[in-house]
């Protein structure tokens, strides 16, 4: 079981929050992004356009999450 | 788990920062931008306009991922800078609220000659735009807001 800290930005925080600290048996990127679109379904479509980073890495989903992370996901661009 | 805030770097001589939260200066920009061997420099602003499809708007706000943003924009402008070997290049990007005909964002390009100038700044602009953990939030007359998100290229 790991304790993960996700930080959402722009359009994901309506299914987020700002913060959300999740429990669960996740071991991969993928695994949790899985698991988000199961627990939070009308995030999915956002949810698959974005990009997963760790401080300034952006993340592949072959990643394995360590506990106590926090992960931050990146809707697609909006600057300028 | 405590939010990030935004606290910009210590400042240096000479040192233009990417990410703002006050007016971008525009013009202390463009002073560092002269070069001897620049025949061509441009500016290009990225400003609030008062209207988006068909909705008045009243003002921008911008959220930032701060620890990937700052290095991508860096790394946008070093790209350009090999690529067409510009004398100067530099990008800056406000961030929170920025109301109707204030900068939002931007790109300076200086080269011998305006061709290249033009190219590059269009290269970072288009870049920034597309790769950079930035987002705008678009607040309406009406009290309503909407996330921008038109990029989809990742």
């Amino acid at each position: 079981m790991k304790t993960l800290y996700i930080q959402s930005f722009a359009g994901l925080k309506k299914y987020f929050g700002p913060t959300l600290e999740i429990n669960a048996e996740v071991s991969s990127v993928g695994d949790l992004l899985k698991l988000l679109c199961e627990r939070y379904p009308e995030s999915s479509a956002l949810l698959k356009a974005s990009r997963v980073a760790l401080n300034d890495i952006i993340l592949s989903n072959d990643y394995n999450l360590n506990n106590h992370e926090t992960i931050a996901l990146l809707p697609p661009s909006s600057g300028g | 788990m405590k939010p990030l805030r935004y606290s910009p770097p210590p400042a240096e001589d000479n040192k233009l920062a990417y990410l703002v939260e006050n007016d971008i200066d525009l013009l202390g920009i463009m002073q560092k931008a002269h070069h001897p061997k620049a025949g061509g420099i441009v500016l290009f602003s990225g400003e609030v306009r008062n209207h988006h499809n068909e909705k008045h708007v009243t003002h921008l706000e911008y959220e930032v991922y701060i620890p990937l943003a700052e290095k991508m924009i860096q790394m946008i402008v070093s790209d350009a800078k090999e690529k067409w070997q510009l004398h100067f290049a530099h990008c800056t990007h406000r961030i929170g609220i920025v109301s109707i005909c204030e900068s939002a964002v931007v790109v300076v390009t200086a080269h011998a000659h305006r061709k290249e100038a033009y190219e590059a700044n269009k290269y970072i602009i288009d870049r920034v735009k597309h790769e950079v953990p930035i987002w705008k939030n678009e607040f309406y007359e009406d009290g309503s807001s909407l996330w921008g998100g038109n990029c989809h290229c990742h």
